[in-house]
């Protein structure tokens, strides 16, 4: 077995699953999983030294351990996404293309993280996007698809630019060798620098590109939106990993500007990243759907990832790397866990919920291992790579990225506890007294999830040795190293493992004065007779309701870049409308009109 | 293997048009068996120069085979004959004017003297004037009339000046004397592109094109906004490659119009809210593109550009006209959901529309992948960055048009809301094969583009400048 | 002289089509502008002091003083043409004025 035939395999299965599923359409949701699953075999057996298979004409693979690492995630996403869809019932998921979309999204991603030559990448990664926009669109709403799209392709018109100009630069189109190749002849690399990373961060939606973010993220499938934004967004930081390997800026920028003895042009990304990282922050902490808030905080975690890129130390790679992992599995459970609660309930606005944890306690266990960790709170992954992030950060002395760093992990803590909260604690709502615990299907793919965030939070070491191996594939001179279990960092060493069993012993406190002290009573929600006064509606009972107007003023002032591309599309639809009334009436004197004059206009410019 | 003479491929259909009169009851056979010879005679065609009426090159008319015409011709008659499949009661009225369209049409591509060129592009004219009139928008199609009739009347200007310059109406000739002393043709040359510019739908002078295609069916779209439009942009492939010489004013100058045309072109796409007319907008822009790179010494580039962008609006027009026609209007609300119920429309539609917007594993990818590796070859940054400006406004509006077909309408829960039931099973299965079989040639040059790519190289082997032409192909990567 | 001339009626064909909204008129313009162009190619092969290119017993040989016999055949079919294209346009008049009742196309468009 090779990557190539895992790869062609995967699309020949999802034509195959399209016609079988337009027959029976329950089976379609199983090819997807069993694909998927096969493929999570193989690459978990194959290892990092899979053979790339035969090269069909551009179409060559190559497995490199980045690679590997990523095509590793991006299948455990959709494979376990995939066995948590199994019992979905609902309508997009049932539509017999959707299967097919999926695993072609799938194939494509594994055909971008292991392309031997840029051009094939490319064309992977195009097929991702345009199969991921269908699968997207197959949701509710118009917005999220258009926006997506049209965000992916400004994203990957950057991208083919920027390979364009290296291929007839240097005549070369493979990856490593183009990008050496710059960086030893510094003609257009700035602006291959500048473009690659910008198409990666509008896949990762970094702060000028993020708004596909919410809309794709709420109007998806609800058993797509795990795979897109566990999965198919950090398709953008893997040549984020690639460009700043082969072309740092300090090869290209060399001597000249620098701030803190980083180069000004990656001082002012990281500036930018952490500029994500307040934004995004800001704008989870007002959102009232559950999956919009979660797409604000892909968006201010995306800065950790890009800092982490960007900085450029052994730390901080390894940082950007867990926490991609990190993210992706957090993410994945989280909107894996409002999947199963919009199904259920028809609704992810948080104010609308509430109290569901008496219904479906197993589901709020995942649900709290994923928030644990997209906080940063130990024992989970995300701990992890914040610190070494950090680490990496105070040991430059970057102290306004460090602040927005800390900004966004308390931030987030606003954020993320509120989202638990507001849907899990509480009171349970009335209607929702009826709600049933997720399937089976859907517990083990939330147990998988969480198990790895929290087992890899408890146990990193084995992992940061896998960062380690990518850091010596990329060619970087140090590499972030481990000492037993712990990481070692510049001020101190972590050591998970003693951490949680501090954590432990917390927990055993906790849990004595719990179960020792006397219970208390709960109370129905809508019992209000002590407060002397009735309220119908149990919304207004609950404290998420508008939870952020008091300040609604202040982010009124906040610049909004969505109104910048609103400006833009009605810019170019009124230029449409000018064009057509010049240029297109019907009459055919303004025809005749228009040639005279041109006729003349080119003729003058001639004979002058 | 027999050799056959070109002159068949436009005396046949000739000769089919004038004969049908006497037998009207089978003229739908005369059309399909008439069509479908010519593709027989195409395929058997060998290159070279071939004299009519046995006059020296110089004095009489030409015929030239070379690879460009042979494989446009290929192309034209296979689409052309694929709408004949189409002929319906309604279209009987018009398989005189049909067949002597295709004649006009393969005389265009094949005739090697520039009256004989004007002679079939009236002709071409006169015939599109009456298939045009078959929608009864008869005031639209008189604004196209006047259109093109200032159109080869200034055509005929530049030729007669032209003319009167250098003594002969053979192109290669012409271009012999041309290249000598260049100086002075300049007026006629910027004469004859703005003729052949209202032809192939440059911006001012298109507004013809929105009337007629707005209110296309599946018979007129395909043939006025793919066919002719890609025929004649062959034309001016052929006229501003191998014969005429320009100087950098000029090509700036005539340039700039294509720009304008790109640009004001994708933009009116952008605002349409109806399927045809984002077609037909974007059919404007794309022939800005192709006149663009054909001007500029890309021809071999812009050669596959326009043999790919014909596929693929001859199938999204055939659809978006169907469809029209069977719903009652083509605004995209009416239309919402409406691949939902007809996948193979849908299938071939998103196909087509996807290769026009350049997306990988479709042949419009290969086509703009090799276009913008040539155009930055030669260190141009700006006009790739402008046309993937232009392909990032075009892919948004495609998408969006594609997606809201496909998209169910609000608060509709399963089952089919537009259903299109074609009139008669004929039709409808035709439209089928033909959008099915397109469609699919577009994945499969997608995934194998070397034969094509290799056909452009030996058409339009090395550009007006002399650069040798690079390609990116799937088997070896970049050759020359 | 003559070629001006020509081209004079050909720019008066054309500044008809610009200015004027009735089909007929319109149609009319269209060959004085045909019209103008035809002239001005006739005038092409003109030469002052040459003869019509007929062999004849008198002039039994094609030695240069014949004027350029090219473009009147050219003009030939060019008038052909021209008349064709009028046919199509008085057929799409009668149409547009059985359809709308009326010829003026400004009205014609605002009705719509």
């Amino acid at each position: 077995m090779n990557w190539l035939s895992l790869i062609v395999s995967l699309f020949l299965t999802g034509i195959a699953g399209y016609f079988i599923a337009r027959i029976k359409p329950s089976l379609g949701a199983w090819i997807a999983m069993a694909a998927s699953c096969a493929a999570l075999l193989l690459v978990l057996l194959g290892g990092d030294a899979l053979p790339g298979g035969p090269a069909w004409g551009l179409i060559r693979f190559e497995v490199t351990p980045l690679g590997w690492f990523f095509s590793l995630l991006i299948i455990l996403v959709f494979s376990t996404n995939g066995i948590g869809s199994l019992a979905a019932k609902g309508r997009q998921h049932r539509e017999p293309v959707y299967t097919m979309l999926y695993l072609f999204a799938l194939a494509a991603s594994l055909g971008v993280f292991a392309a031997e030559n840029w051009l094939a990448l490319f064309i992977f990664w195009e097929i991702a996007v345009w199969s991921s926009t269908f699968a997207i669109g197959l949701g509710n709403g118009r917005k999220g698809s258009v926006s997506y799209f049209g965000m992916s392709l400004l994203g990957s018109l950057m991208m083919l630019f920027a390979i364009l100009a290296m291929g007839s630069a240097y005549q070369t189109f493979q990856i490593r060798e183009a990008l050496t190749t710059a960086l030893q002849n510094p003609g257009p690399a700035l602006m291959v620098f500048i473009l690659m990373l910008g198409s990666s961060m509008v896949k990762l939606g970094i702060m000028p590109f993020h708004i596909w973010m919410p809309p794709a993220y709420t109007e998806a499938p609800d058993e797509f939106a795990p795979a897109l934004a566990g999965g198919l967004s950090k398709l953008g930081a893997f040549t984020a990993f690639l460009v700043s390997a082969y072309l740092p800026i300090s090869g290209f920028m060399g001597g000249s500007w620098r701030v803190k003895g980083l180069p000004a042009l990656s001082y002012g990304l990281v500036l930018l990243a952490s500029a994500s990282i307040v934004f995004g922050t800001l704008m989870a902490i007002r959102q009232e759907d559950a999956k919009k808030l979660l797409a604000y905080s892909s968006a201010a975690n995306g800065g950790y990832i890009i800092i982490g890129i960007l900085m450029g130390t052994s730390m901080s790679v390894s940082g950007a790397l867990v926490h991609l992992l990190a993210h992706a599995l957090a993410t994945t459970t989280a909107f894996s866990v409002l999947a199963v609660i919009v199904r259920q309930t028809g609704t992810s606005r948080m104010d609308a919920l509430g109290g569901l944890a008496h219904r479906m306690p197993l589901t709020f266990l995942a649900f709290l291992t994923a928030i644990l960790s997209l906080v940063g709170l130990p024992p989970m992954l995300g701990f992890v790579s914040k610190w070494l992030i950090l680490q990496s950060l105070a040991s430059q002395g970057l102290f306004l990225p460090a602040a927005a760093v800390v900004f966004g992990s308390i931030g987030s803590m606003l954020y993320a506890f509120r989202i638990l909260s507001t849907v899990f604690l509480g009171q349970l709502k009335p209607r929702h007294r009826a709600l049933q615990e997720s399937s089976p299907g859907v517990l083990l793919s939330l147990a998988i999830l969480s198990g790895a965030t929290m087992g890899l939070g408890v146990y990193p070491s084995g992992l940061i040795q896998y960062t380690a191996k990518i850091e010596a594939s990329l060619g970087m001179s140090e590499t972030v190293q481990t000492a037993g279990l712990s990481i070692r960092g510049i001020n101190g060493n972590l050591n998970a493992l003693l951490i949680m069993g501090a954590f432990l012993i917390g927990m055993v406190i906790a849990g004595a004065i719990f179960f020792k002290a006397p219970r208390s009573r709960k109370v129905d929600l809508m019992d209000t007779y002590t407060a002397g006064e009735f309220i119908y509606s149990p919304e207004l009972y609950h404290y998420g309701t508008q939870f952020a107007a008091p300040f609604e003023r202040i982010y009124e002032k906040l610049p909004s870049i969505s109104r910048v591309y609103a400006a833009l599309a009605s810019l170019t639809d009124d230029l449409g409308n000018l064009v057509k009334y010049l240029f297109f009436s019907p009459m055919p004197s303004r025809t005749a009109l228009w040639i005279s004059v041109v006729t003349i206009l080119l003729i003058w410019g001639e004979v002058l | 293997m027999m050799n056959l003479n070109p002159v068949l491929t436009i005396a046949l259909p000739l000769i089919l048009a004038f004969t049908k009169i006497m037998y009207r009851r089978i003229a739908n056979l005369f059309l399909i068996v008439g069509s479908l010879i010519n593709i027989f005679v195409v395929m058997f065609l060998k290159e070279g120069q071939y004299l009519m009426g046995g006059y020296r090159p110089p004095f009489g008319i030409i015929l030239q085979v070379d690879t460009y015409a042979l494989y446009s011709l290929l192309v034209l008659n296979v689409l052309f004959a694929a709408l004949m499949l189409l002929v319906t009661k309604k279209a009987e009225n018009l398989t005189s004017s049909s067949l002597i369209a295709l004649a006009a049409l393969n005389g265009l591509i094949l005739t090697g003297d520039l009256f004989n060129l004007f002679v079939f592009l009236e002709i071409a004219t006169i015939a599109a004037l009456i298939l045009v009139s078959s929608i009864k928008k008869y005031h639209q199609a008189f604004n196209y009339m006047v259109a093109g009739a200032i159109g080869s009347t200034f055509y005929l200007l530049g030729l007669g000046l032209l003319y009167k310059q250098y003594g002969t109406l053979n192109m290669a000739r012409m271009h012999e004397l041309m290249a000598a002393s260049p100086s002075g043709s300049a007026v006629a040359v910027i004469l004859i592109f703005i003729g052949l510019a209202v032809e192939i739908k440059l911006m001012p002078f298109s507004s013809w094109a929105a009337g007629v295609l707005k209110n296309a069916d599946e018979w007129i779209g395909p043939m006025i906004g793919a066919i002719y439009g890609g025929v004649m942009m062959i034309v001016v492939g052929r006229l501003f490659t191998d014969i005429f010489v320009m100087d950098a004013k000029v090509r700036l100058m005539l340039s700039l119009l294509t720009l304008i045309t790109l640009v004001g072109g994708e933009a009116a796409a952008f605002q349409s809210r109806k399927v045809r007319e984002v077609l037909l907008y974007s059919g404007v822009a794309q022939a800005g593109l192709e006149a663009l790179l054909i001007l500029n010494g890309y021809p071999a580039i812009g050669f596959i550009l326009v043999l790919s962008n014909m596929t693929a609006k001859y199938v999204m027009f055939l659809l978006a006209g169907y469809m029209a026609e069977e719903a009652g209007g083509d605004d995209f609300d009416r239309l919402t959901g409406v691949f939902r119920s007809n996948p193979v429309h849908g299938f071939a539609f998103t196909v087509a529309g996807l290769s026009l917007a350049g997306l990988p594993l479709f042949f419009g990818f290969i086509v703009k992948l090799n276009l913008l590796y040539n155009l930055m070859l030669s260190h141009s940054y700006w006009l790739p960055a402008l046309i993937l400006s232009a392909s990032l406004v075009e892919g948004i509006y495609m998408l969006r048009m594609i997606l809201g077909l496909w998209r169910l309408p609000e608060g509709h829960r399963g089952g089919l809301q537009v259903r299109i039931l074609g009139s008669s099973h004929r039709r409808k299965y035709a439209v089928y094969t033909i959008s099915m079989v397109l469609s699919l040639a577009l994945i499969l040059f997608g995934l194998a583009p070397d034969n094509a790519l290799s056909i452009a190289r030996r058409a339009r082997g090395a550009d007006t400048d002399g650069k040798p032409l690079v390609l990116i192909t799937m088997k070896g990567g970049i050759g020359q | 002289m003559m070629e001006l001339l020509s081209l004079s009626l050909l720019f008066l064909g054309i500044y008809g089509l610009v200015t004027k909204h009735h089909i007929l008129k319109m149609i009319v313009s269209l060959n004085v502008m045909e019209t103008g162009l035809n002239l001005f190619i006739t005038t092409l092969g003109y030469q002052e002091g040459q003869i019509a290119p007929i062999l004849s017993s008198q002039f039994p040989s094609s030695a240069l003083n014949f004027v350029d016999p090219l473009p009147q055949s050219l003009v030939l079919t060019s008038i052909v043409i021209g008349v064709g294209t009028t046919a199509v346009a008085l057929a799409y008049a009668i149409k547009i004025f059985k359809d709308h009742g009326c010829l003026d196309l400004e009205k014609i468009e605002g009705r719509l």
